[in-house]
């Protein structure tokens, strides 16, 4: 890719404000759900922020499938959904529109803000599981 | 099943036991139960001149299972959700199941209750979370990986009521459990 083309990539995908009535997507491992199928450690931050993908430009196959950039295999992984206006309804939780340029990933959003035992807890509360383990790879 | 409380103190020929009976699956429900207490004597070790106790409360079968189960813990090692997440270490695991252990003992000397049994859950950078969802309140108790932390806890009623705070893991703590059970 020549420099004038990843400058009108950035220019096209800007930030965008996230609707609240849309939703969060999340890829859990697999292991997560051992032995328990509670994830309340899933919901921390890497670097700034927690990394979703926004329903308006993914779809949750699309989310799933993702890593296979990043040579896993998407079998292993489930997809969780979030509704925007529940994490925002979250204390010192931000939803921020940062598409991931290197990795062509318009719909990349993150989740700002501290991630402690009550911020878990209340993450806990608001998903639900869209894609299961065990459901066949599109 | 019943449950039994043994209290016998060391070197001691006097041995004495006492007996509660517990509904079914008591722990798994936070009922309450209705103890039978058998009578009971002075157990003190008056020949050696102190008090050294050996008690033994055995925990209901369910709570064992949640303990043997979160030993798979443990074969989760380093990267094991793909994300870079740390693995889990026997010490940090042994303090969570101390801490469960000892402050549900404690609760039920104080109650005669049994409290529902939390889930032991994977939680953040090697830190390991106990998750108790009572039909009204739920409580997280994070253990940290460092011997020397304090462990963080939040709980609410899924409405105003709430508790926040650290506990430092040497003490009691089964007043938590019973805020959870209030």
């Amino acid at each position: 890719m020549d420099s004038n083309v990843a400058d009108e990539i950035t220019l096209t995908w800007q930030t965008e404000n996230v609707s609240d009535e849309d939703f969060l997507y999340m890829r859990v491992h697999k292991n997560w759900f051992q032995p328990k199928q509670n994830i309340t450690g899933l919901f921390k931050n890497h670097g700034d922020g927690m990394s979703t993908d926004w329903s308006y430009y993914s779809t949750p196959q699309e989310t799933r499938n993702r890593v296979k950039q990043f040579g896993k295999n998407p079998e292993d992984f489930a997809v969780i959904k979030m509704l925007v206006a529940n994490v925002k309804s979250i204390e010192g939780q931000t939803v921020t529109h940062t598409p991931d340029i290197p990795n062509n990933n318009r719909s990349h959003t993150d989740v700002f803000g501290e991630k402690d035992v009550e911020i878990r807890l209340k993450f806990s509360r608001i998903f639900d599981i869209v894609t299961q383990v065990e459901d066949p790879v599109e | 099943m019943p449950v039994t409380i043994e209290k016998a103190f060391a070197n001691s020929n006097n041995v004495q036991s006492w007996f509660y009976q517990q509904k079914p699956d008591s722990w798994g429900l936070n009922t309450s139960i209705s103890p039978k207490i058998y009578p009971k004597a002075d157990f003190r070790n008056k020949e050696v001149g102190r008090e050294k106790e050996v008690d033994v409360i055995h925990l209901p079968s369910s709570v064992k299972k949640i303990i043997s189960d979160s030993r798979q813990l443990l074969e989760l090692k380093d990267d094991w959700d793909g994300e870079g997440s740390l693995g889990y270490s026997e010490g940090t695991l042994n303090k969570a199941i101390k801490f469960l252990e000892e402050n549900a003992k404690n609760y039920f000397r104080s109650s005669g209750l049994w409290v529902t049994a939390p889930e032991i859950c994977p939680g953040p950078n090697g830190s390991i979370d106990l998750l108790w969802k009572l039909e009204n309140r739920e409580l997280l108790v994070n253990i940290p990986v460092d011997e020397n932390s304090l462990a963080d806890y939040y709980g609410d009623d899924l409405g105003i009521n709430t508790i926040k705070g650290k506990l430092n893991l040497t003490e009691k703590h089964e007043w938590i459990l019973m805020w959870l059970t209030k």
